[in-house]
Order: C-alpha cells, then sequence, then structure tokens
C-alpha cells in the first residue's frame, strides 16, 4: 500500500457523520412491529365493541318498526298459526303427510330417548292425532286464542318435564327476558396511571444478585425512597351489559381494555448488568442478569423511562343506584376484573435498586383488577349518559413472586359512558 | 474503592461489545440502539463515500443495520464486531448501486476513460472531508472500485466477484482511479507534489 493509499484509509476513517432520527425510527420500527401491532388491536376492539353495541340496537330497532319487519312478522305468524293448526287438529291427513318432518319432532314429545325418533321414523304413519298440553308454552308463535281451541289436548306433568321443544322454548323465554331487560354500555375514560411499590433490598437478596464488584456500594434498602417516579396519562375503554336485579341493584359484565403508563426518572450509562436477585433462593430461584442502559442515581445524561401496560380485562360487578329519579340519579358500582396483560413494556429495577432493565420473564401476564366508580346519570333521547369518577386497583403485583420487589398499578379516570336499553 | 471501581470500569469496557451483542441476540431494542449509536457515524461515512447524495446514504444506512440486527445470530467472533458490521453495510451499498443502472454503465472502462476532470467539482472543505468529498466526485465506477480497495481493503478478485467484473477490469479501474483522484488532489493543493521519490505525498495543513 502506498502512501496515497494510507492517506485516503486514514482521512477516511476519521470522517464521521451523524444520521438523522428519522433512520433509527426506521429501523426499530422494521425491527419491533409489536408495538404498531398492539395499538391496532386494541383499535379494532374498540372500533368492534362499537359496531356490536350499535348493530345489537339498530338490528333490534329496526326490525320492529319497520315496515318490512312488521309484514315479516305477520307473514311467519300467519302461516306457522295455519300449520300449526292444520296438524294439531289430526284432520287434514295431506297436511300431516307432508310435515313428517314437524310430526317426528312432535311426536317425540311423547318419548324419552333417541331410540325412539329411530323407531318413529322408520315406522309407516299414516293417521295420527298429537295431544298438546292445555297450555303449551308457545306465547310468541301461537296466540292464546288458537292454543285455546285446542284445550282438549293435554300433556301429563311428567311428559311437560321431558319435552325437548318446551325446554327450547324456556331457555328463548328466559333469554328474550334477559335481553328485553338489559342495556348496553359503550364507555372511555381518560386515566392517570400510577403504582404502589414496596419491597426492600434486603441483604439476601443483594448478595445473591452482585457479583462482588460492588460489594461495598451505598444504597438505598427500601425500594419506595429510592426510585423517582410519576404518573403518565392512559386510557381505557371497554363496553358493558346491565341487567337488573332489583329495583335498584344491576347486575354489570362487559369487556375493557386498558393502557396505563407510568415514568421513571433514570440515567443514561454505559451497558453494565443488572443483576434480580430472587425470592426463594435455596428453593432454586437463581438470580437473573441482564444488559443495563439506565442507572437509578446517576450517569451521563438523565433520562425518563416510560413502563407500559396493555390489558384487557372482564369487569363483573355490581351497580347500586343510590338516589334520584329515572332522568337524574347517582349511583355507585364496583367489579372486580380478571385481566390479561397482552403487552408489558416495564423497566424493573434490579434488586440493589442501581439499574433499571427490562427483564420479560418476571413479569406477569395475569393479574387481578378491582375497580370502583361513582355515577352520575342522566336520561335524555333514549339513551343515559353517565359520568362517573372512578379507581382502579391492580391487586397483585405486576411481578411475579419470586422478584422481591412488588408492584400495584393504580388508575384514576373520569369516565364517560352512555347506557341503551334494548327493548 | 477507587481501584475497585477503576477495575469494574475497565472490565466494563472490555465486556461492553460481548454485553451488547448478547443483547442484540435477545432482540433487546435498548442495546439494538446502544450498537446503533455506537457504529453508525462510521457507517454512515462509509454509505456516504459509496452514495449519490446524503439521503440515499442514509437509505443504505438503514437497510444495512436491519441486516446487522436481523443476522447478528450469524456473528461468528472470529473478527471483530465493527468488522463484521462494515463488511454488511458496504455490501449493502454495492447492492443498492447495482440497481442504479447508471452504475453500471460507469463501470465501462470506455466510459470512464473519458471523463474530464474540471477543478471546480472538487469541494473545498476542511482535510478528512476533503478526502471524502474528492473521493466522492470520482466518476461512480472508479469510487466505488477505490472505495473498495483503498479504503475496505478488499481484493481485485473479490472486488471483480462482488460488482461482477473482472478482476483485470478492477485493477485497471483502480489504477485510473488513484490517478484521476491524486490529480484532483494536487490541483485542490490537499496533497503537496512529491519532490522526492521517497516522500511522495503529505497532506497539506489547513489553518
Amino acid at each position: 500500500m502506498d502512501e496515497l493509499e494510507d492517506l485516503l484509509k486514514e482521512r477516511s476513517d476519521q470522517y464521521l457523520l451523524y444520521p438523522s432520527d428519522r433512520v433509527w425510527n426506521n429501523i426499530q420500527k422494521e425491527l419491533h412491529p409489536n408495538r404498531t401491532l398492539r395499538y391496532g388491536l386494541l383499535a379494532l376492539f374498540l372500533l368492534l365493541s362499537t359496531t356490536t353495541a350499535i348493530w345489537v340496537n339498530k338490528d333490534k330497532a329496526s326490525y320492529a318498526s319497520s315496515p318490512v319487519g312488521q309484514v315479516a312478522a305477520k307473514f311467519i305468524d300467519r302461516n306457522l298459526i295455519s300449520l300449526t293448526n292444520d296438524f294439531y287438529s289430526g284432520t287434514n291427513a295431506s297436511s300431516a303427510k307432508t310435515n313428517d318432518k314437524y310430526s317426528h319432532f312432535l311426536n317425540s314429545h311423547d318419548h324419552d330417548d333417541m331410540s325412539s325418533y329411530a323407531e318413529l321414523a322408520s315406522a309407516e304413519q299414516k293417521d295420527f292425532t298429537v295431544q298438546l298440553p292445555s297450555k303449551l308454552d308457545v306465547p310468541r308463535l301461537l296466540p292464546q286464542k288458537e292454543i285455546n281451541k285446542h284445550s282438549e289436548i293435554n300433556l301429563t306433568k311428567e311428559e311437560k318435564k321431558n319435552s325437548i321443544g318446551t325446554a327450547i322454548e324456556t331457555v328463548i323465554q328466559q333469554a328474550k327476558k334477559i335481553q328485553k331487560n338489559a342495556s348496553w354500555q359503550i364507555y372511555a375514560s381518560p386515566t392517570m396511571g400510577y403504582r404502589r411499590l414496596k419491597g426492600e433490598a434486603s441483604g439476601s437478596n443483594y448478595q445473591y444478585s452482585v457479583f462482588s464488584l460492588s460489594t461495598n456500594a451505598v444504597f438505598a434498602r427500601n425500594v419506595k425512597g429510592a426510585v423517582t417516579h410519576k404518573p403518565g396519562m392512559g386510557f381505557e375503554m371497554g363496553t358493558a351489559m346491565f341487567y337488573p336485579l332489583s329495583k335498584k341493584i344491576n347486575f354489570k359484565a362487559g369487556l375493557q381494555a386498558n393502557y396505563n403508563h407510568y415514568q421513571i426518572e433514570a440515567f443514561s450509562s454505559v451497558p453494565e448488568i443488572a443483576n434480580y436477585g430472587m425470592n426463594n433462593y435455596a428453593s432454586g430461584s437463581y438470580p437473573i442478569s441482564t444488559v443495563s442502559f439506565y442507572r437509578n442515581t446517576s450517569g451521563y445524561s438523565p433520562a425518563i423511562l416510560r413502563n407500559e401496560h396493555y390489558m384487557i380485562s372482564l369487569p363483573i360487578g355490581i351497580d347500586y343506584a343510590l338516589a334520584g329519579t329515572k332522568k337524574l340519579n347517582f349511583s355507585v358500582a364496583s367489579t372486580i376484573q380478571p385481566t390479561y396483560v397482552f403487552a408489558n413494556y416495564s423497566y424493573l429495577i434490579s434488586t440493589d435498586l442501581k439499574h433499571y432493565a427490562k427483564e420479560p420473564s418476571l413479569n406477569r401476564r395475569w393479574n387481578m383488577n378491582a375497580a370502583f366508580e361513582a355515577n352520575l346519570n342522566m336520561e335524555k333521547g333514549g339513551f343515559k349518559w353517565s359520568i362517573a369518577p372512578q379507581f382502579r386497583y391492580q391487586m397483585l403485583s405486576s411481578f411475579k413472586t419470586k422478584y422481591p420487589i412488588k408492584e400495584n398499578l393504580m388508575d384514576f379516570g373520569i369516565k364517560v359512558g352512555v347506557i341503551k336499553t334494548i327493548k | 474503592m477507587e481501584n475497585c471501581l477503576n477495575f469494574r470500569e475497565q472490565l466494563l469496557i472490555l465486556m461492553t461489545e460481548e454485553v451488547l451483542l448478547q443483547g442484540c441476540l435477545k432482540n433487546d431494542a435498548s442495546a439494538q440502539q446502544e450498537l446503533y449509536q455506537r457504529y453508525s457515524p462510521k457507517m454512515l461515512s462509509v454509505c456516504y463515500r459509496y452514495a449519490k447524495n446524503r439521503e440515499d446514504a442514509e437509505d443504505m444506512l438503514q437497510e444495512g443495520f436491519i441486516k446487522v440486527f436481523s443476522q447478528i445470530a450469524r456473528f461468528e467472533k472470529r473478527g471483530s464486531l465493527e468488522g463484521w458490521i462494515l463488511r454488511i453495510i458496504v455490501h449493502t451499498c454495492i447492492n443498492h448501486l447495482k440497481k442504479n443502472k447508471k452504475f453500471n454503465d460507469n463501470l465501462d472502462l470506455a466510459y470512464a476513460g473519458n471523463i474530464v476532470i474540471k477543478e471546480e467539482y472538487i469541494p473545498s472543505i476542511i482535510q478528512a472531508k476533503q478526502i471524502v468529498e474528492t473521493i466522492r466526485a470520482l466518476p461512480i465506477g472508479y469510487r466505488t472500485v477505490l472505495n473498495l480497495y483503498a479504503i475496505e481493503g478488499y481484493s481485485h478478485k473479490e472486488i471483480g466477484q462482488l460488482l461482477d467484473i473482472e478482476e483485470s477490469t478492477s485493477r485497471s479501474q483502480y489504477t485510473r482511479a488513484k490517478s484521476m483522484l491524486e490529480e484532483m488532489l494536487l490541483k485542490k493543493r490537499i496533497i503537496q507534489q512529491p519532490k522526492e521519490k521517497k516522500k511522495l505525498f503529505s497532506p497539506v495543513r489547513i489553518v
């Protein structure tokens, strides 16, 4: 290599250019597309729940009120009544013959098991008479006056009990009854996320977690006093069904998505090893080490870490009306929420309280939340609007039990919801 | 304690590359960012020597680092991590250039031989940048071969394989490229005309 080549190489190596932020952002998007996907799933969930709620209401309303719905209902009723009358009377042999399918089904009311179906299906049936109970529980299909015409048709109590048709009808009746009384709510709420942190860097944890390089380091023993964290904005959205148990008490169940985040003040540092000592070391929970780029107390520049949680939960609870009228009332509600944390971007403090790093193996996936809210409800234009300050508390630690530090997430929010009764 | 911390810091420096590598193998975003921040300035200057402009250089860098992170499990620790990254970046640059028809045309010796260098093409900026910009002022075929041979240290055989040209073509391209560059550097007084054969070139100090 001659002098010119040496010069070229030397000077080229000295020349540095700093890329724009766009490059790293694009690289990160390419390498970690999950974040975008999770935001997308959350949006999809909201869209689906909203669409479902609107569709349920629209479908009910449009069928009942539209001319097409009324005509269709009349047509179905008339034909069913005609068919049933012909069949029940047993006087029209041709009608019975053409409706063998139905006759098999109805005849089966007299039999206990499926073998009876087979026997009946194979037997040649010409003339038969069907006895119906005096009060067959099919009020939606047959007007009472039509049923009364056939009051001579009777079934015993035992036969009624065994009747598949009656059972199906009963279930349908119940479902209709529930549906008739249920109301549907969609809600959203900005929240302020925070956490309750407890645990100590006990001697044993510390001992297990440190590789003797900094055993003489001074550190805060109580985690609560050792970290600087502050609340962050989150949100909650969901849908719930209300079912009245009494005049004042409603049962409530639904599906809810939560995004919670809070911030931690830390410091960027050179890559270092963060050590996580475990509880029950003797029983085989060995310390975990991972790479950390953030220190808790000192470093070359301040950094804000965001701990983010994306959750789906099933709130189940009770809503109790305290006071007010139908138009304006005040209620309190409490729910218990089995929760699945489907994404958790959390920095965990090392058990010597010196570093922050992500260690997904210590995050708990399933959790349980409890929520309490006070609702002010106003009814207007067929909708009930609700505004509710609420508090949500995560009952189990965000981390697995082997990690000595416990974290319980908290959310404060003002929930705005709209409730529609399904009729 | 001071000694202990010094020892620790030293150990960490030695560990750093390994630690970063382990983090990247776990697809840890923080480790990837650290690795990127460490090597991207140098790699961007490499891309810039091959690229038409800064924007193209950033595109090459982006593509190269995505390859680095997605293929990092293939790094066998035979050489340095930096050398491995550099190789990926250079290959990415070449692939990028190959997509351009003008680049393929410029690898043709006959075309390159007719190029006349005008003094005003040579940018006047500080020393390291002057040299890099002068290299960039070369025709694209010349500068690619020159970059690969003189700066990245590829052999003519490897360059031939990389650019799909004959080894002899690479040699000729390089000779012409070097001669042209020398002429440009002399015209701009970035290097001095050698008075004695032993001392060929010495960079001009720019104040």
